[in-house]
């Protein structure tokens, strides 16, 4: 597939996972809206639908499985510490998500944490791959999915994140300025001096693979 | 870079593959849970915290006494160094603690403009609104200035302390802006409560001695506040 065909498959993706997660999110805000109120049966509701959202948010700041799940617990004790501050018609994604970010940040400042990360376990990837796909494309896959997560764990974090919440988590660039607490328009740039450097450093890549097969 | 609609921007960052699509990571557990407030709880308590700061103002004030100038004051004067500070703090914790659209907070470019140019504003006005009367000559001795600040800085610590205890994980996102908002509005408060009180009109005075005190609340707010206030 090319590039521009890769671009317009991924844009109607990212387009039919807004609207199911928008029909998602109204349930959501009433389970939170009830969990703020004190019925804590609501906290499992929001648990099983946020958790892995927020899980893999937090695996592709941090580009390690194991911080992100360690962070994902503490971005739901924060969030259970402050559910009296939710208002009732907010909504919890946005919310949640700004968490789960003030989470990787307060980590990513802490020396212990810088010195504890790790690189990301290759042969993990290789042993949850489920893609029913020849193997040349399943290393092709792998390889690219590898580079960006290079990419991303060496760029600055303020681009990494507006990123991050574009492309993968599909919030809206004023969700995203909302979540990151800086204006629409620096959420923009940010994420599209990400995308240059990712863009660049598949295309390299690409050469190289190009150059070495002929 | 074009100025696209947003699904376009979205879609146009869409042929970078998701690095974590070809794994599964462990699945999420939750945490055991503490006792944590509700939200009605938590309106009790900001309720509570906002009368007993307004009534420990209004306790030192009735204390210490309305300047005896007050009644010979211009009517801009009044405005300008109580009136507005007044107004300006009302609109900041207004702002503060609005939920915005996404109940995130409002847009952060207008929550730092006003947390920057509502002390500014106290300190531009202390130094050039036009002084009521000749100055006495004692006006802008230091032991006075010293004074006032001790005093500003002793009634904004209770409002401050108290933001602090009833606002913990109040910001998910705008934290470290609104938390100087917050600071500002408390500043300006008790800048205007000092302003009502003391009659010394020395624009060196009412820079130092009240004003200063507006920008250190506002730099509490950021730098100290708001490790309370951040979800």
């Amino acid at each position: 597939m090319t590039a521009a065909g890769r671009a317009a498959a991924a844009g109607a993706s990212t387009k039919r996972d807004a609207l199911v997660h928008a029909v998602a999110s109204s349930s959501l805000d009433q389970a939170m809206a009830r969990y703020a109120e004190g019925d804590d049966r609501a906290f499992s509701e929001l648990f099983n639908v946020l958790a892995p959202r927020l899980q893999n948010f937090l695996r592709r700041l941090s580009g390690s499985p194991e911080l992100a799940h360690d962070l994902t617990q503490e971005t739901f004790l924060r969030m259970h510490r402050a559910r009296g501050s939710f208002v009732r018609g907010n909504a919890v994604v946005p919310w949640a998500y700004a968490i789960a970010r003030n989470c990787f940040v307060s980590e990513a400042r802490s020396l212990k944490s810088r010195s504890a990360r790790k690189a990301v376990d290759i042969t993990e990837h290789e042993a949850a791959t489920g893609l029913e796909a020849n193997a040349e494309e399943v290393a092709s896959a792998r390889q690219r999915a590898e580079i960006v997560e290079r990419t991303l764990a060496g760029m600055s974090l303020t681009n990494r994140e507006a990123f991050v919440l574009i492309r993968f988590e599909g919030q809206s660039v004023a969700e995203a300025a909302q979540i990151l607490g800086a204006s629409e328009g620096a959420v923009k740039l940010r994420a599209f001096r990400a995308y240059e450097v990712l863009r660049a450093a598949l295309s390299e890549a690409e050469g190289v693979k190009k150059g070495e097969h002929a | 870079m074009s100025h696209e609609t947003e699904p376009d921007f979205a879609a146009q960052l869409g042929d970078i593959p998701d690095p974590t699509a070809i794994s599964a990571g462990a699945a999420p557990v939750a945490p055991s849970l503490p006792e944590a407030p509700t939200r009605a709880q938590v309106r009790g308590r900001r309720i509570a915290a906002l009368v007993a700061s307004v009534a420990w103002l209004a306790a030192h004030l009735a204390v210490y006494g309305v300047r005896r100038d007050f009644a010979t004051l211009p009517f801009a004067y009044v405005a300008a160094q109580i009136l507005l500070p007044l107004l300006v703090s009302a609109l900041s914790l207004a702002l503060a603690l609005g939920r915005g659209r996404l109940g995130l907070g409002w847009k952060v470019g207008l929550v730092s403009a006003v947390a920057v140019l509502g002390p500014a504003s106290f300190c531009v006005i202390a130094v050039g609104a036009p002084v009521p009367r000749a100055l006495e000559p004692a006006a802008s001795s230091l032991v006075g200035t010293v004074l006032c600040f001790d005093i500003t800085v002793a009634w904004a610590a209770v409002p401050l302390f108290a933001a602090a205890i009833v606002l913990r994980g109040a910001f998910a996102g705008g934290a470290l802006w609104r938390s100087a908002l917050l600071g500002a509005a408390i500043g300006l408060f008790v800048g205007a409560t000092m302003n009502l009180h003391c009659p010394n009109v020395a624009p060196v005075h009412v820079l130092l001695g009240h004003g200063l005190a507006v920008v250190l609340a506002t730099l509490l707010g950021a730098f100290a506040l708001v490790r309370r206030t951040r979800a």
